[in-house]
């Protein structure tokens, strides 16, 4: 019987571990090696190729537009910087997270059409040490790592990327390809943590309007917290909790094979952006189905990746100063977990519309509705219809050098509830501050009620290099 | 006939004196001479980059970016704009495509690209009023500066600074609203026609701020500024923009303004 569930899986771990091409069984200091060692490399060949045209004028960055000025064979340019921040439950007076991290990027252009991105961190929370749970205290991992061949009428962007589809300024509809990191699940009271997929995005202007066609060959599933986690969903507790006491087993299914298709169109005209969106692939987070294995004669909890298709419409308005968004979806054949541990397949349809204004000089005033509600049987445990508000309220002060404001996401149905407070202080082009007060509530089951007890302040130091 | 006489004379004079009032009329004349500003840079695009150095609280902030532009339409009709951003390295990559149009009649749109969310956003335009990038520069500052029709003109005489002999040109938006400025009156060199320096006032007509334009070159025969520095009226900030790399007619293509080429 797996003691820990099937999160803990190899596996899947290696299916799921965000050191794509690094083999997990490989020690971490060799990974972490190979991770710099990756960036020094790229470093160093880009400055060896640009250093050797030092005969030449020194020339500045200006894309692929002065060629005829350019005498270097590629520009090359990195940044890093360095974050720690500290996430402190006002509930358990314990650390939620004390997060270390140092991230870099590099970017390579080419005198010609090729250009490539790569960027990564290294990271360690100290928090892990202070509460029992199988979460890792260190983490090196590529972001993002990809290559663009830019024509003039069709661009191919292959690899390791974010492609983030929609209009809405939280709670999208369309925004489908990149699944949620669960890891850390809210970046703010109002988004989330995306992970990258290996894609190919073939990006076509067709002179009214762009053509992106993307093909995600090996899908990438949500990275769910591990057991012991703050952010450990409880029913996942629950679950592993079972498989440990020997009640029910925890399995992994059949593996999701398919390639993940999307599709979408954009058209920019004056006042407005429109776009047609269309993807086909998976739900990123497992779905669990209660069975009966009788290898062991017990029940079992298998957990599935469930595909569906999603038809989606966004659309930016600019009309009196501000700016009116909106998405609008259907998602057939949606997967939805039951309470039952059954995954139920209905379709969805979301609707979401918001509005953004500048007031005076720099307050900033976002609101936002959705309505999600789904057809057919009712689904144990969740809501027929799900509906709320998300809001942001903003405003800068002392020279632009502190912003502070108010965020959130409210669910009148289920009265689930985020809200955040957030100060943020540039001291100079380098050192960066953040201090925030965050807090959760509503349905004691519900997407976010369920980490009530995870009210928290936090504190962060940004230092750029 | 002498009576037919006497009214075409009559007429005449009333003529001579209305075209003599007209070219004296310090509106119509205002207006001419920032046409005539305007059509200074006849250029169908230009590439530069600039570094904005920004001295505020004892401390020194820095942004650099290139910068693309394109006339899409016979005389200024329509503009396109892409700025991208090189440093501080927290906005690096992050890039603005802007469409704009001549006159009040449409609203320019405006996209933002954020390398760090790999999304591209249509924004509203009434974040004009905030600082370009934490500087002594507001968004509409960069935006309207050589938008004629978005203007009334006003010459308000000559005087010398600097030892150039300037027009003193004030302007004033005709939608208020859009603006945070209630006028600026800007000197104007009589030998090629470049700003010499502008006074911004507020809407409670207390001078803001005051951009002076250091020097100036002739590049591929275009009179262009080159070093420009706004002072904040309370001395509490200043920012230099040093303009270099500057290149016109070089054959952008309309593309090059895309959203196809908002990436990385």
């Amino acid at each position: 019987m797996n003691k820990v569930g099937f999160i803990d899986n190899p596996k899947l771990s290696a299916i799921i571990n965000i050191t794509i091409g690094l083999k997990k069984s490989w020690p971490r200091l060799i990974r972490l090696w190979l991770l710099i060692a990756i960036f020094i490399s790229l470093n160093s060949a880009a400055a060896a190729l640009a250093d050797s045209s030092d005969k030449v004028a020194e020339s500045v960055k200006l894309g692929r537009y002065a060629q005829s000025e350019r005498k270097r064979t590629l520009d090359f340019n990195w940044s890093a910087w360095l974050e720690t921040t500290i996430r402190q439950s006002t509930y358990s007076h314990k650390p939620i997270s004390m997060r270390q991290r140092i991230w870099a990027e590099t970017s390579i252009k080419s005198k010609g059409p090729l250009s490539a991105f790569v960027s990564g961190y290294v990271e360690g929370d100290f928090s892990v040490f202070t509460r029992y749970s199988y979460e890792k205290f260190g983490t090196a991992a590529f972001n993002e790592a990809y290559l663009t061949i830019d024509t003039s009428r069709l661009d191919f962007i292959l690899g390791l990327q974010q492609i983030r589809w929609g209009e809405a300024d939280s709670m999208s509809a369309a925004d489908v390809i990149n699944p949620i990191d669960y890891r850390d699940p809210l970046a703010t009271a109002r988004s989330n943590q995306r992970l990258s997929v290996v894609a190919a995005d073939v990006r076509a202007d067709l002179g009214f309007g762009l053509l992106d066609l993307v093909i995600v060959p090996w899908p990438r599933f949500s990275s769910l917290p591990k057991s012991g986690s703050p952010w450990e969903p409880k029913a996942l507790r629950y679950l592993r909790q079972a498989d440990k006491a020997g009640i029910i087993v925890t399995r992994e299914g059949q593996k999701a094979r398919h390639t993940q298709l999307g599709a979408r169109f954009k058209l920019f005209r004056q006042g407005f952006d429109l776009a047609f969106i269309y993807f086909r692939g998976y739900e990123h987070a497992p779905r669990f189905s209660l069975g009966f294995d009788q290898s062991v004669m017990a029940p079992a909890a298998t957990a599935s990746y469930d595909t569906y298709e999603t038809y989606a419409l966004s659309a930016a308005v600019s009309l009196f100063n501000s700016t009116l968004r909106a998405e609008a979806a259907y998602k057939s054949n949606y997967p939805f977990q039951s309470s039952l541990i059954s995954v139920e397949k209905r379709d969805d349809f979301q609707v979401v519309a918001g509005w953004d204004k500048n007031f005076f000089t720099n307050l900033i005033i976002q609101a936002q509705g959705f309505y999600f509600r789904y057809s057919g049987a009712e689904v144990w445990g969740v809501d027929r219809e799900r509906y709320g508000i998300s809001f942001n309220l903003e405003n800068k002060f002392f020279n632009e050098a502190l912003r502070s404001g108010v965020r959130g996401v409210y669910y009148l149905t289920s009265h689930d509830y985020c809200l955040e407070l957030f100060n943020e202080y540039d001291f100079d082009d380098h050192l960066k501050f953040k201090i925030g007060y965050m807090l959760l509530g509503g349905k004691d089951d519900g997407d976010i009620g369920q980490y009530d007890k995870n009210d928290h302040v936090y504190a962060g130091i940004k230092y750029y290099f | 006939m002498n009576y037919i006489r006497s009214l075409l004379f009559s007429i005449l004079i009333l003529s001579i004196a209305s075209i003599v009032w007209a070219a004296d009329d310090p509106a119509i004349a205002g207006k001419k001479l920032a046409q005539q500003m305007d059509d200074v840079d006849n250029s169908v695009d230009s590439i530069s980059s600039g570094v904005m150095t920004i001295t505020r609280d004892g401390k020194i902030l820095t942004r650099s970016f290139d910068l693309f532009t394109k006339q899409i339409k016979p005389n200024k009709e329509e503009e396109r704009v892409l700025f991208v951003f090189n440093e501080p390295a927290e906005v690096k990559g992050i890039t603005y495509l802007e469409w704009t149009y001549q006159g009040t009649d449409k609203d320019d749109d405006l996209w933002v690209y954020l390398p760090s969310e790999s999304m591209t956003r249509r924004i509203s335009g009434s974040s004009m009023f905030s600082s370009f990038m934490r500087s002594d520069l507001a968004n509409e500052d960069l935006k309207n500066m050589d938008d004629v029709e978005e203007y009334t003109y006003e010459i308000q005489g000559s005087e010398t600074v600097d030892g150039k002999d300037c027009y003193i040109l004030t302007r004033t938006a005709i939608k208020q609203k859009d603006t945070q400025y209630s006028r600026q009156v800007q000197w104007v060199r009589k030998d090629n026609l470049l700003r010499e320096k502008i006074e911004y006032y507020d809407k409670k007509n207390k001078l803001l701020k005051t951009m002076y334009f250091l020097t100036c070159d002739k590049i591929d025969g275009i009179w262009t500024t080159t070093k420009l520095k706004i002072d904040k009226a309370d001395g509490t900030s200043s920012t230099v923009v040093d303009w270099s790399k500057i290149q016109y007619n070089v054959g952008l293509k309309d593309q090059d303004f895309e959203q196809s080429r908002l990436h990385r």
